[in-house]
């Protein structure tokens, strides 16, 4: 497909390409710091078709994201704060929010194409974690494994490159040194006492899920953020939102 | 080696073959977690007769060794389906076979911290890429979940149909079950009547045996990472990450 | 063209820079994991006699600054440890040679690199997962899960990408023995109970959810950093205080959208950059 492409559009490709590795990864940096406004505000399309998907169903509209993972997200951190700053007085000169919570979602994997138009660019990463954060009570943090897959548009829209879908699939939370993930699946299955992990208090979305769920012995194979192959433009063939491609809809 | 200079034009290519690497990369080890391990073959390898693939206990040498290990993934996977299936049958009647095949089974195999050398000549290039990873292995025990760490080394060829994979290492430190110490003896579980039928699946060993690397044990020598890509012009000049 | 000001040939060079500091910072993991401490320093670290003076390696406890004192922890403090290594194993495995029993862990991913407007200078901020084992006296071994932060300043030396100053902020080491009590349902574990905004840490047990009312999550302690000893004395004192987190990461991160346009050591992973002004008092 690059070939017919002149060099100023392959190269507005390339470039476009690293942009969105540097956008994804702040992404994760800044959910890391839960820094939720600074994310949406900072990296992310505002229009009605910007669209944010976990398991619990998929969040439509600008409007939505961001009361869902800014507004019913912000107060816990300082929830936690005020009871951190009961404990130790030093709590008070620092960040709520990014205070002994780093969730960071490792990125790799990766795997990214730009559409041959120039217009968006499409991306799928895996994580293994590290699920690393704090406890209240000792302000040490300690760790887990969190094994997810990502599935990320980006649009060039007004001469830059920001988010426009975000999708992740979530396939397992566990501990690193303690129990067998997959035996431990099978023997509570075995005794029907499996019980599906996730969101039980999901946040208002548009689409309801379950979108994806976490692996167990039962679980059929799940292609929900399938790779992006090479494509020509963002549309519903190409899209990890379809039907809602346009970041100018506002 | 003297570096070459490339015109921006050849750069550019150049940087477009280094991405399509990164994807390849991506989706082969994506293709654990969907369970398409049959179809890497088809999809990234060079149909030349002399590839190879790596492992700890071996080299898997030539076209119909490395198909075979992929089509013996694929047919893991389908026995282990149908022994899932029948352990569970009321929550998994009504299912094809298609719809069964992977069930309960995953691998988690993410890679990174690539290091990645395109020869000066364009013809080849070497890569090696850290994995980090845990997946469901269905044993005669039932579901056993392991630790994956370790490393994928690479050397690329460029094919009339684009990049492809030529030789490739995978080799792991820790593969041990998850839930116990890499540092002691690994955990077992007794065997499980669901899954006895596995104890007769044989997985094709490496047609040339060898000892490519060791998982971790106390006392193991200290071992290196596998040799880095370093820049080269063609491909005799440099090392092979083949046999 | 797509930028008024950079020429498509100046483009290209500043697509391929970003490529060849991830590499050259990857290359860094590689050679840590094989202790090639000095090669690393010799090849990979800056050569001009002005930047080896203000070149510098952190941890957490502060930032070796100047090639002599980053020799000096670096790589003559891992020799020691090695050689003290040796002798202790050697009394289980007499023909054990360097490193017997060692294993050394390190991925870099989660890349961000800032290439400054002049491209003279980048930024570099990752996130390292991996492992280390250490022999034990009675010839068995322990292990951890390691995770960390890393930032790093590079510079271009003759047209070769160098490091200049490089932060690896260790935030966790987890045991690879199990331990009794610690976290919570492991794959699939109870649900949580507080309401969830999208992904962010989970209550306690299960996956998702926000950090709302439901409560702080329950993660074990894990108790002091097992890799203290190993920080030395750095030249200047200034900590990565774990307890806070990532509370200075926000100071820190390279930019996504406008590059810093040139070189300033306020915003450098130096000791001149460090973000923490407010002081821990422990």
């Amino acid at each position: 497909m690059s070939k017919e492409l002149t060099f100023e559009q392959r190269l507005h490709n390339a470039l476009g390409s690293q942009q969105c590795e540097n956008i994804k990864s702040t992404h994760s940096y800044l959910h890391g710091m839960m820094y939720s406004a600074e994310e949406w505000d900072g990296i992310w399309n505002r229009s009605k078709d910007a669209t944010w998907a976990h398991s619990f169903g998929r969040m439509v509209g600008f409007d939505q994201v961001w009361w869902d993972s800014v507004c019913l997200v912000d107060p816990g951190a300082y929830q936690q704060w005020l009871r951190a700053l009961e404990k130790d007085p030093e709590v008070a000169r620092k960040d709520p929010r990014s205070m002994g919570k780093n969730a960071c979602h490792a990125l790799a994997s990766g795997v990214v194409e730009v559409a041959a138009d120039g217009k968006s660019c499409r991306s799928s990463y895996i994580t293994p974690g590290p699920f690393v954060m704090g406890g209240e009570n000792s302000l040490v943090s300690g760790g887990r494994i969190l094994n997810e897959r990502y599935g990320s548009d980006f649009v060039y829209n007004n001469g830059r490159w920001e988010y426009l879908h975000e999708q992740v699939c979530p396939d397992g939370f566990m501990d690193y040194n303690n129990g067998n993930w997959a035996h431990d699946r099978y023997e509570q299955a075995l005794k029907g006492n499996f019980t599906q992990a996730g969101y039980h208090n999901p946040p208002p979305v548009t689409d309801p899920g379950p979108l994806h769920v976490d692996y167990d012995i039962v679980q059929t194979v799940q292609k929900t953020v399938y790779w992006p192959e090479p494509y020509e433009t963002l549309d519903d063939n190409n899209s990890y939102s379809p039907g809602r491609n346009n970041p100018n809809n506002f | 080696m003297a570096k070459r200079q490339f015109t921006p034009e050849e750069l550019l290519t150049r940087w477009e073959a280094r991405r399509e690497m990164q994807n390849i990369m991506g989706k082969l080890t994506q293709s654990y977690l969907m369970m398409e391990e049959a179809q890497i073959y088809d999809r990234w390898w060079s149909k030349r007769d002399d590839v190879c693939l790596g492992v700890n206990t071996g080299w898997y040498n030539g076209k119909d060794a490395v198909k075979g290990y992929y089509d013996a993934l694929g047919a893991k996977i389908a026995l282990a389906s149908e022994l899932i299936a029948k352990a569970f049958p009321e929550k998994l009647a009504g299912k094809t076979k298609e719809e069964l095949y992977g069930v309960g089974q995953i691998g988690v195999k993410p890679v990174d911290t690539f290091v990645i050398e395109i020869a000066g000549d364009g013809k080849t290039a070497k890569g090696i890429w850290s994995l980090h990873g845990t997946y469901a292995d269905i044993t005669a025990s039932g579901p056993v979940s392991l630790w994956d760490w370790g490393y994928y080394c690479v050397d690329f060829v460029l094919d009339d149909d684009g990049w492809k994979i030529w030789h490739m290492q995978y080799l792991t430190d820790i593969n041990n079950p998850t839930g116990g110490d890499w540092a002691v003896e690994p955990l077992t579980w007794p065997e499980d009547p669901n899954f006895a039928a596995m104890k007769d699946f044989v997985f094709p060993a490496p047609n040339v045996p060898a000892v490519l690397r060791e998982n971790y044990y106390p006392g193991r020598p200290f071992t290196e990472t596998p040799p880095l890509p370093e820049p080269y012009e063609t491909f005799a000049e440099t090392f092979s990450y083949g046999i | 063209m797509m930028n008024a000001r950079y020429t498509n040939e100046e483009l290209v060079t500043r697509l391929w820079d970003k490529e060849e500091v991830k590499d050259l910072m990857s290359r860094r993991c590689y050679y840590k994991q094989n202790d090639w401490r000095q090669k690393e320093l010799d090849e990979l670290w800056v050569t001009n006699e002005e930047y080896k003076a203000s070149a510098s390696l952190a941890n957490n406890l502060g930032y070796f600054v100047g090639m002599e004192d980053i020799k000096k922890y670096y790589v003559d403090g891992i020799a020691e440890k090695r050689a003290a290594q040796l002798e202790m194993v050697k009394a289980n495995y007499p023909d054990a040679e360097y490193g017997n029993s060692v294993m050394n862990a390190h991925t870099y991913h989660t890349v961000m690199v800032e290439l400054a407007g002049d491209g003279k200078t980048a930024r570099y901020l990752a996130y390292d997962h991996g492992h280390q084992t250490d022999p034990l006296p009675d010839g068995s071994a322990k292990g951890y899960w390691t995770s960390g932060h890393i930032l790093a300043d590079l510079v271009k030396e003759d047209g070769v990408w160098k490091i200049w100053h490089i932060k690896g902020m260790h935030d966790l080491s987890i045991p690879s023995a199990p331990v009794p009590g610690a976290g919570g349902g492991g794959f699939g574990g109870p649900p949580p109970e507080g309401d969830g905004g999208p992904d962010g840490p989970p209550p306690e047990g299960g996956e998702g959810g926000g950090p709302g009312p439901g409560g702080p999550p329950m993660m074990p302690d894990m108790g002091p950093d097992p890799y203290e000893d190993d920080y030395g004395t750095p030249t200047v004192a200034l900590p990565y205080v774990v307890k806070w987190a990532w509370n200075d990461l926000p100071k820190q991160m390279p930019n996504t959208y406008t590059p810093n346009e040139t070189y300033d050591p306020k915003i450098s992973y130096g000791p001149d950059g460090h973000p923490d002004q407010l002081r821990s008092w422990r």
